[in-house]
């Protein structure tokens, strides 16, 4: 399996339930927020792992940029798409979904 | 009001889980979501193809870079011929002639040292004679006769500079990607407080 495949299949594994179970109360957003959390990190991920890693000048620059793009995105898509909006509850879902796969897969991979 | 508490409680048990992986992460641990670099092999009937993780000048066609295969017992090496492709997201070279075995490709001059860790060399089995210039190139290269540059598969392993770990202090990409985590987390947390406290 290549590095990219099996960090997009880790991220989606961790951030997917992180993220539907912050939305799991708030007006039966739950579902809604385990596919946005799937569409998003089908973009995010591939991004970092096979656009940055290809045109950012070293991997380091590309893990920075693609981490804070990734972890920004996925919050401004959280409080986009999800109702009642949360700036709060966006911020805390991505955040804490995207530390949580970044802390698993220094084990992991 | 019993359900905000609630659910207040469980981000707080997000937000402390968070911070104990975090900062219980091991100073040597070895990558993060975003893989280590090294190389992706794949072959077909015509060639083993080597591809590298790098986009840096020195890795890619023209750079200088000349990639050495060894077989995995260490009982032979050599150094392929310049077969290099760059394509759109890689750059890839072609092992022209490949004997049945288990050989381990990998740049002789290493790839850099990256905080997710970068391998020195993938391995790949081979089951039978592959390669469209056998012929010219019975080996597919000329033998190396140097000290092998690699032996550890590991150029280096992450580098998790936090709070428990081994160099705590140091600034490290893993290092700031979990403190931005972090920070964004625990100020969501922050957010969905003062709202509550706030409501009349």
């Amino acid at each position: 399996m290549s590095p990219c495949l099996a960090a997009l299949l880790l991220t989606l594994a961790v951030e997917v339930p992180v993220v539907t179970l912050v939305y799991l109360r708030p007006g039966r957003q739950a579902l809604r927020a385990l596919a946005l959390a799937v569409v998003v990190n089908l973009v995010t991920n591939p991004f970092l792992c096979v656009v940055l890693r290809r045109w950012m000048p070293t991997w380091d620059s590309a893990v920075l940029l693609g981490e804070v793009l990734a972890v920004t995105l996925e919050a401004l898509a959280y409080w986009a798409v999800l109702r009642p909006r949360s700036v709060g509850r966006a911020m805390l879902a991505s955040g804490l979904a995207n530390l949580l796969s970044f802390a698993i897969g220094l084990w992991v991979l | 009001m019993a359900r905000r508490a609630g659910a207040g409680g469980a981000a707080k048990v997000f937000v402390a889980t968070g911070i104990l992986l975090a900062t219980a992460l091991p100073g040597t641990a070895r990558a993060d979501s975003a893989p280590p670099i090294g190389y992706s092999l794949s072959r077909d009937g015509q060639a083993v193809t080597i591809c590298a993780d790098s986009s840096a000048a020195a890795y890619t066609c023209g750079g200088g870079g000349h990639v050495l295969r060894v077989a995995a017992d260490g009982s032979t090496a050599y150094v392929l011929a310049d077969s290099c492709v760059d394509t759109t997201w890689r750059t890839c070279w072609l092992d022209p002639c490949v004997p049945p075995g288990d050989w381990r490709y990998g740049l002789v001059d290493p790839l850099p040292c990256s905080s997710t860790g970068t391998m020195a060399w993938e391995q790949i089995h081979v089951d039978s004679l592959i390669g469209w210039n056998c012929a010219a190139a019975p080996e597919g290269g000329t033998p190396w006769d140097g000290v092998l540059p690699w032996d550890d598969q590991w150029v280096c392993k992450s580098s998790y500079h936090g709070p428990f770990s081994c160099d705590a202090g140091r600034a490290s990409v893993p290092t700031l990607v979990v403190a931005i985590d972090l920070l964004l987390a625990a100020a969501g947390v922050l957010v969905l407080r003062f709202r509550r406290r706030s409501r009349p």
